[in-house]
């Protein structure tokens, strides 16, 4: 798609780079300011010392001007290159002070930002693939780092090329030689340079990922116990034996664009203007020493920094297609937003789900079709079914994180999109089957927020006990304080599958919610614990709206009703004795888990 | 303190130590590709003799301007250095485009194969260890740019010192003066440099966990993982509030060195930035007026080569603080290429399954030494064709006791006797090839279905082995699903055609791993967490008429699979407290009984509505 467009844009590019700087002078001005201060006094440095310093000596050397004069000139003129150094190394300074300070700002922006835009975008991969991949490249120092240069070579190249027309427009013209190759031959080269790029990135990624399978853990077992690792081999060895073509085919390509350039900077440029020069300061006579000797030594720089130049600004729409991925994640209209204005939610009586489908994005098969389910206030429901029968994602439409494609969910008879966002997702207290711990305190893990007073410590132990989890963290050296997560704690605790789950479960007691959702919570715990948590679940539950999902039946029976759901669609509905005597999925589904224990009894009876 | 500072002592190489860490690591070059030392000197020498023709070049080019040499003369000699410019340069573009680019390729599969096949041998507890597992990470992760970028170095480093001795000599004859002040500047600019290193590396490691901080706060926004509780409550305010606060204390500790670091900075840019270009200068100007002899020719060529010698050595600097990096990497790799395996045997000759008898034994987890006994005491004996199981709550010690079936691990006391004879006896290979294990962290690789099953190389006359064996963990219907059957590509690691599994049906592939090969003995460590009922339901069935006639070992907290076992142990806190048959142990009436009529009473009461 990019190819086709073979003119760059330069407005949109400008645009971008330009957003990204603002971003900086946004965060910080004085870092944006200070920058562009000193890539002009760097440039005047370089001209100064780099350049016209020869020029003034040879020259005043040959016009026999006293000693005296010349070297007060000199030293003027080391003097500025000393402030200059000065200046920069102030400017260094305050930089480092002030990156952390930009870092935290645009952080504090994406962040926000990632957290309220709709669950399905992480969900697709596209989504995250062209976002969070422009976030993890987002390179605003690396934008102003390039616009300093622009700006300093720009100076210099005028600086040194207004010495050297002065001298003679010719040898600028030479200057321009290797531009002009780039203008006409880069692309090709850039291009040859990309297709092996591209034939060698998968082949790098076959090589790394059997690169892990001989060093992660999770593959040391397998590793050890079976000859995976004789076909890990088999792919290194196929891999680099394609790299070798591909070096076979491209290498000598690449060797002439790269020779053609250094031989037409070096050798052509070079040489030609060492014969012009030494020709009209030798034959002509039109030419001081002075200026030759200037002429030699700074055409190779300045034709490399026009050269430079014209390659950065080339290379600008590289960059500017992350920074149009940023912007148009930054300009990510949320579906599902947050609106002041909206109802707060009422004391629950009835949530109502009507003819509901959900298809996911990118999907032909919906994910649940034409559900209709009631939970009224007080009620334990139970959602059974095979893996992939829709449960969860029932769950995540429940606490929208998606809005349902046909259909609708109603509180109280009013459709729940016309709720304030955060006032009804507050409804719910969840578990996940998917569960995951924060490298945060106990404490925070279990409110899922921060400034924990000493009244939320209380209800944290006390939830924490009802998760049967308290002892465990009370033996820890700060209690439920204690970091979780060895991440930025060497200390930190680390929680067992089991434990951690218990952890999460205790969210759900430390605060009030009307509607608990436990979606598998029990699948790291072994039979005794399940038990437990159950029995104190319920306990705790006491009078409040339960909807658990398990493909467990034995947590079922404790429902006044049951949903089982098949291909995204609710086959069977009622209590569990109907469903029995109902004889139909649920029973069959039953049967074969009960029958392994039912015949036993008689045994110890 | 006082270990900080041995601490850091340790991690100081001295010039013997990097030299002969470099040397462990050229060896390599030597091995795989002899011919890159050629080139490379080749390489060198050819750059020093660029150098020094430059210089004389130069010298004799302004020299015959101001003498007035006739043009002709000037215009041979230019065309000279030109043509060899043009030759070099060829050379140097083939060297980095089309030969460096081979060698990296064959110096990579060279050194990857030999770390690889160490790896291999490397023993389970290794991981155990968090320092170990740590720098073989880093020794491995890093060995593929590291081994080429050392040699790369290594060249260059010749390069450098072969050029700026070439270099210094002219210019000492030229102008002995300039030569010292280019020197002393320089020398003084390393002392500065080599403290300016140590107080960033300083900050750094004060830094470090605040930067680790602050990355893991902008990690947990943009994985998905964290998603749907960043959704709830207010943890993301919570991280976000956390992350301005970490800023804080970043700046402040960047704040404390940043007096010292200004003040080195400053020295060693006014050092090296001023003295080689205006002090010269200035002194060459000086000498010009003052002593006639000095001709232009030798004016100029002292400052161009008083420049390249400037930047040679400083860059000679930077090449030195890189040995030292790459010695440190280096130590990493010998420790690691050294590491001897306790995990071994010399009888490849393992007889056919008959018995397995456990006396006695006692383990604990080689990096947990202060840690309680992970198992104690266990004794147990395991006929040919008995069908066993291991139940008991999370964490009392059964995969343990698997692992060190498997010889992962040896025991701390006690020992396992296979047919009566210790298993430390018979090289770890050939007796693992006699037994079948699934672990609860089944890996699925980035391989085909076919390879996946066969658990290693996959060739056609397995074809029979790996359909029944997928059909035996109830794959086969996923299977037909699959666009080119057991040839298909799973995981999207390396194509996005490549074929995702659930989390039940990777655990199936796991399963089929057993029943593809004839293992006399199989070991089941919670083959179905990960199914829905009737799938374990299926695959319990199955794996009951596959395995008939051979030794089987299950692992479940499920105790309704477990019941049909022959002989159930029931383990607790790394011991076993009951054994026998679920017949016997109901009876019985002790701890299994209880777990088990947990589990079953859900269901029972419920069945007689």
């Amino acid at each position: 798609m990019k190819k086709d467009k073979k003119r760059i844009n330069w407005k949109h590019t400008f645009k971008n780079n330009g957003f990204m700087l603002g971003l900086i002078l946004k965060a910080c001005p004085g870092v944006f300011w200070l920058a562009m201060i000193q890539s002009v006094l760097s440039a005047a440095d370089a001209f100064l010392l780099g350049t016209y310093l020869y020029k003034y000596a040879l020259d005043a050397l040959q016009a026999g001007k006293p000693l005296k004069t010349v070297i007060i000139t000199l030293v003027c003129m080391a003097l500025y290159s000393l402030l200059y150094i000065l200046f920069s190394c102030f400017a260094v300074r305050y930089y480092k002070l002030k990156y952390p300070v930009i870092d935290a700002y645009i952080q504090s922006i994406l962040s926000k930002k990632a957290s309220s835009v709709d669950l399905k975008c992480f969900e697709n991969p596209a989504f995250y693939d062209t976002y969070i991949k422009a976030i993890d490249s987002m390179n605003p120092y690396g934008v102003m780092y390039t616009a300093m240069g622009v700006i300093s070579g720009v100076a210099n190249i005028i600086a040194v090329g207004v010495l050297i027309v002065t001298i003679n427009p010719i040898f600028l013209l030479l200057a321009l030689l290797p531009l002009i190759y780039t203008l006409l031959i880069g692309k090709k080269r850039n291009r040859i340079g990309y297709e092996y790029d591209m034939r060698n990135k998968e082949l790098y990624r076959q090589r790394d990922y059997v690169r892990r399978a001989f060093y992660l853990r999770d593959f040391s077992k397998e590793m050890r116990l079976t000859e995976m690792w004789r076909v890990m081999f088999k792919r290194m060895h196929d891999s680099i034996s394609e790299m070798k073509e591909t070096v076979r085919q491209y290498g000598y390509k690449l060797m002439f664009f790269r020779y053609l350039f250094d031989f037409i900077i070096r050798v052509l440029v070079g040489t030609a203007t060492i014969i012009i020069a030494a020709f009209k300061t030798l034959v002509r006579k039109t030419m001081l020493l002075g200026d030759c000797f200037v002429v030699i030594n700074s055409i190779s720089g300045i034709a490399g920094n026009i050269n430079w130049i014209g390659e950065t600004l080339m290379n600008l729409d590289q960059n500017s297609l992350y920074i149009d991925n940023l912007r148009s994640f930054l300009e990510y209209e949320v579906q599902i937003a947050e609106d002041e204005n909206a109802l707060e939610v009422p004391v629950f009586e009835k949530l109502e789900i009507r003819n509901m489908t959900f298809v996911y994005e990118g999907q032909t098969v919906p994910a649940l079709s034409n559900v209709d389910l009631t939970v009224n206030a007080g009620e334990r429901i139970a959602v059974v079914g095979h893996n992939g029968a829709g449960k969860t994602t029932l769950v995540k439409l429940l606490q929208r994180l998606y809005d349902p494609d046909e259909g609708e969910i109603l509180l109280n008879g009013v459709n729940i999109k016309n709720y304030r966002l955060s006032s009804y997702r507050g409804l719910f207290g969840i578990v996940f089957q998917d569960y995951r711990l924060f490298a945060a305190t106990v404490a925070e893990n279990v409110l899922l927020r921060g400034d924990i007073t000493d009244e939320d410590r209380e209800t944290v132990k006390d939830a924490l006990k009802r998760a049967g989890i308290y002892e465990k963290v009370e033996s820890l050296p700060n209690g439920v304080d204690s970091n979780v997560t060895k991440e930025f704690d060497s200390d930190g605790a680390v929680f067992s599958g089991g434990e951690a789950q218990k952890i999460t479960i205790a969210r759900l007691f430390a605060v009030k919610h009307e509607i608990i959702i436990m979606d598998e919570p029990t699948s790291a715990l072994d039979p005794i614990a399940e038990q437990e948590m159950y029995r104190n679940m319920f306990n705790a539950c006491e009078g409040k709206t339960v909807i658990f999902i398990s493909h467990r039946l034995s947590s079922a029976t404790m429902a006044d009703r049951i949903y089982m759901f098949e291909n995204g669609r609710i086959v069977e509905q009622g209590g569990h004795g109907e469903l029995l005597s109902l004889n139909g999925e649920y029973a069959e589904m039953w049967h074969k888990q009960a029958d392994s224990y039912a015949d036993t009894e008689e045994a110890t009876a | 303190m006082k270990k900080e500072k041995t601490n850091k002592k340790k991690n100081k190489h001295n010039p013997i130590r990097v030299s002969k860490n470099i040397w462990f690591m050229l060896r390599y070059s030597f091995k795989y590709a002899p011919s890159y030392t050629f080139v490379t000197l080749g390489e060198a020498f050819g750059r020093g003799a660029w150098h020094i023709i430059h210089v004389l070049y130069i010298k004799y080019l302004f020299d015959a301007i101001e003498a007035g040499v006739e043009f002709r003369t000037i215009l041979f000699w230019s065309l000279l250095v030109a043509g060899y410019d043009t030759v070099f340069e060829l050379f140097n573009k083939w060297r980095l485009e089309v030969y460096v680019r081979r060698v990296r390729l064959i110096l990579h599969e060279g050194v990857q194969s030999e770390l690889y096949k160490k790896a291999m041998e490397l023993d389970q507890c290794c991981y155990d260890d968090p320092e170990f597992y740590n720098d073989f990470i880093w020794a491995i992760r890093e060995s593929d740019s590291r081994v080429v970028e050392i040699m790369e170095d290594f060249s260059i480093f010749i390069n450098r010192v072969i050029s700026s001795t070439v270099i210094l000599g002219v210019l000492a004859a030229m102008d002995w003066i300039v030569a010292v002040i280019l020197l002393v500047s320089v020398g003084l600019g390393f002392v500065i440099m080599n403290k300016m290193n140590k107080v960033n590396y300083e900050m750094e490691e004060e830094l470090n966990p605040i930067n680790r901080r602050l990355s893991y706060v902008d990690r947990v926004f943009y994985l998905q993982d964290h998603q749907k509780e960043l959704r709830q409550g207010g943890i993301a305010e919570h991280m976000r509030n956390d992350y301005q606060k970490t800023t804080g204390t970043k700046v402040a500790g960047i704040k404390k060195y940043m007096g010292r670091i200004f003040a080195l900075n400053f020295a060693y840019s006014s050092l090296l930035d001023l003295i080689p270009s205006a002090g010269i200068t200035i002194y060459l100007v000086i000498r010009y007026i003052v002593d006639s002899a000095l001709s232009l020719g030798a004016f100029s060529a002292s400052i161009t080569a008083s420049f390249k010698l400037y930047w040679m050595i400083s860059d000679l600097g930077s090449y030195l603080n890189k040995f030292h990096n790459h010695s440190l990497y280096i130590e990493k790799v010998r420790k690691f290429v050294g590491y001897e395996p306790s995990i071994k045997g010399n009888v490849t000759d393992v007889p056919m399954f008959e018995s397995l008898s456990i006396k006695g034994l006692d383990f604990v987890y080689p990096f947990a030494k202060d840690k309680p006994k992970t198992l104690k005491g266990i004794d147990l004996e395991i006929k040919k064709g008995e069908k066993i199981a291991f139940v008991g709550y999370n964490g009392a010690g059964k995969t343990t006791l698997i692992k060190l079936l498997m010889r992962l691990y040896d025991a701390t006391d006690g020992e396992i006797l296979y047919n009566g004879r210790s298993i430390t006896e018979f090289d770890p290979g050939e007796y693992r090839k006699h037994i079948g294990a699934v672990f609860q962290d089944y890996t699925v690789f980035a391989a085909t279905v076919a390879e996946n099953v066969m658990g290693g190389e996959y060739t056609d006359e397995d074809e029979e082995s790996v359909m029944s064996a997928l059909k035996a963990a109830s794959f086969d219907g996923k299977l037909k699903q699959l666009p080119n059957g057991i040839h298909s590509q799973l995981t999207t690691e390396f194509s996005d055609e490549g074929v995702g599994l659930s989390g039940g049906e990777s655990q199936k592939i796991a399963i089929a791993r057993v029943f593809a090969r004839p293992f006399e003995l199989i070991i089941m460590d919670e083959p179905s967490s990960a199914l829905d009922p009737i799938a374990e339901y299926e695959i319990n069935q199955s794996i009951l008429t596959n395995a008939e006639g051979r030794t089987v070992i299950f692992i479940s907290h499920r105790l309704s699979t477990t019941r049909m076992a022959d002989r159930i142990y029931m383990f607790d806190a790394g011991e076993i407290i009951e054994s026998g048959s679920h017949g016997e142990l109901m009876l019985k009436n002790g701890k299994y009984a209880e777990m088990y009529r947990a589990q079953a009473k859900k269901y029972k009461n419920q069945s007689m509505i």
